[in-house]
Formats: structure tokens, sequence, C-alpha cells
């Protein structure tokens, strides 16, 4: 069944990418990855997720072209401030997540920002931020208008977009825009070796993403 | 609303007609779900939810389940009871790159015990489909029992 969700399925890999989440506890940073998938059958609510989902790998398909995604969620670590450097390591897109109906959110990205250049490996990375659960807007409970918003992303130079990862509303946009810019900046993936880069041991040490041309396999 | 494309109830030979196969549907077929050969999958590998697809066709071995990474997989429901699916599948699936897949979830390591960390669907995070055990870096299983082939 063709749909975005299943591409061709013989079709090369373009490149593969390594997507941060990050901001405060209780944005919606796990509901924004869970709801980033062109063809949910499923409510939320029907699936019970005993334990949480650390990153995913995810293809997507941007402009005919097919991308390997690893997305990662910062999800219960935020709270401890206790993010590595490593988890920074080899990202090429940020997305920088606050809630709309919660100012304080909005304010603490200025803090999300400076570990971001701290731990960054690269000055070109994409940034994106995102005003996620804009379908709060009717129920008057908004805290940070779309303007100021729009405003800050200006200020910091970076992508701006409001999602709900209740509606689903501009979810997969703030993915693909991320992707298709990270694909305009070759000089953040071009000099990527090795068979899969964005790959990591997960037992601690990361994998050299960033090799001189010696093939890992 | 039938989430699960179930392709055939009593005719076996339909159930190698589009859609999707279950692994026991599959092996009441007599479907050579493992290419004789390489020991390889022989078809893509999808959810058996969503049908977001797992795996492609000969990128994962055969791994009996006796072996050394071998790890019971709880229940896939809430309940332990109503779970369809055996703690230790027939056999498993195996890749030794996690960029092998084409969508996976990873939960974070089990605290407490090896650290093992499950994988679910990266689509509809049912799971767990298969697991990563951190005393074998380089194993990511998927239990043959717990996805779907597109048998064609």
């Amino acid at each position: 069944m063709p749909s975005p969700a299943s591409p061709p399925t013989d079709q090369e890999i373009t490149a593969t990418f390594k997507l941060l989440l990050i901001g405060d506890s209780g944005t919606g940073k796990s509901s924004l990855l869970l709801r980033f998938t062109d063809d949910t059958w499923l409510q939320p609510d029907e699936v019970s997720a005993t334990i949480g989902v650390d990153f995913k790998v995810k293809i997507v398909n941007v402009e005919d072209k097919r991308y390997k995604l690893t997305i990662w969620d910062t999800a219960g670590q935020e709270r401890f401030r206790t993010l590595t450097s490593s988890y920074y390591r080899g990202a090429q897109g940020v997305i920088l997540v606050y809630d709309v109906s919660n100012r304080q959110t909005f304010e603490h990205l200025q803090l999300w920002f400076t570990e971001l250049d701290t731990y960054s490996s690269s000055r070109d990375v994409i940034k994106i931020i995102v005003g996620n659960k804009c379908d709060k807007d009717t129920s008057g409970v908004r805290e940070v208008s779309r303007k100021d918003g729009e405003a800050f992303a200006r200020r910091m130079g970076t992508l701006f977009i409001e999602t709900s990862a209740k509606t689903k509303t501009g979810v997969r946009d703030a993915f693909v825009e991320v992707v298709r810019k990270i694909a305009e900046t070759p000089s953040l993936w071009q000099k990527q070796q090795g068979p899969r880069p964005g790959a990591v041991l997960l037992n601690g040490e990361e994998e050299e993403v960033e090799s001189s041309g010696v093939c890992s396999c | 609303m039938d989430m699960i494309t179930d392709i055939s109830t009593a005719n076996p030979a339909a159930a190698a007609v589009g859609g999707l196969t279950s692994y026991a549907k599959a092996t009441k077929a007599a479907v050579q779900l493992v290419q004789p050969q390489t020991l390889t999958n022989s078809y893509d590998i999808h959810c058996s939810m969503c049908r977001s697809l797992v795996l492609k066709r000969g990128v994962a071995k055969k791994q009996p389940s006796d072996s050394a990474v071998q790890l019971p997989l709880p229940a896939a429901t809430q309940d332990p009871s109503t779970s369809t699916y055996p703690l230790v599948p027939g056999y498993l699936w195996v890749v030794n790159d996690m960029m092998a897949f084409e969508n996976v979830g990873f939960t974070k390591a089990v605290p407490g015990g090896d650290d093992t960390r499950y994988l679910s669907c990266a689509d509809c995070d049912i799971g767990p489909i298969g697991y990563h055990p951190a005393r074998v870096p380089k194993a990511f299983l998927i239990a043959a029992d717990r996805v779907r082939y597109n048998v064609v």
C-alpha cells in the first residue's frame, strides 16, 4: 500500500541523520516522537507504553529522497540535567520544545540553547523551536503567543513551528523541515564516513561517528 | 476497528496473497520465512499492528532460541494471561547493527537488571517485539512470532 509511511523499500537511503528532542519536562517531547508517524492507526491511549522509548530509528521521505533518522528523546533525563556531551555529539538537528500553555518552558529555552552551544559538535547544527500543545489555543490557556515564539526563533536564528501532538498539527512538518535543512547543509553530513553514521554503542561509549575514513564495519 | 490485516482465516493458500502474513499462518502454510541458503529473512518484516516496516528482507539472520543471547520476552499486553505470545519465541531474527532497521524504537535500558533494552514499533509503539541484550552489544533481536511478513 503506497503511503508516506511505506515508501518503496528498494530505494537507497540518501543519508542518516541524528536528531535530538530537548526541552523541559512535560512539554510533550515523547508525544511528538510518537506522533511523528505518517500513518498512525492507533489512538495513543490504546497503546500502553510500559517502558519509555529512548530513541527511534525511523525512515522518512523528504522530496523523493529517503533518509534514515535516529531520533533521541531526553524523557526522564532532563529533570536531573544529566545529559552528557555524548548525547549531543554528532547530532545534525535539534528540536527544542516548549509548551505554549506554560510560559516557563518557553523562558527555559534560553538555558537549553546554552547547553546546546556548550555540547554541540557543529555550529551548523539545524535548530527548530517547536511550540507544542497549540491545540490548547481554544481553551484560553495559552501563555505564549505565536508572535512571541516567532520573534524568539528569529532572534536565535532558528526555524519555528507550532505543533499539537494531540491533533498532529505540524508534527510531521517539524521533523521534515529539520531534515530538509540538514540536507541543504552539506557541511553537516557529507564528511560522514563509514556505513552507519548516527549509530552509537548503547553501553555507554559512543561510536566514532566522525571517523576519518576508517571503516567501522 | 480492525487494526490487524488478517489475510486469511481458513485458506492457507490465500495467506500468501497481499497484505501481511502472521508467523502462525506462515508456519501453517509452510511458507519459508527463512531463506535456506543464507538463513536470512525471506520477506520484509513489519509491525503486526500498524504495518510499519521494521526490517527489509535478507538483512536479518535466523537466531535459534536456545542460543546464548536468549532472554524471555515479557508479555506484549499489560495482562500477561491475555498475551498471545509465548515468553520464548520459536526463534529470533538478529542483526548486528542498529542501523540495519528501517523503523524501530529502543526503550531505555531496564534499570536494576542487566541493562537490556527492548525493541518496539517506531510508529505505534507496540512492543516488545524484541530486545537488545547489553551483554551482546552487536545483537539486536526480533521475535519471529511478534511480527508479520510481506509474503510475496
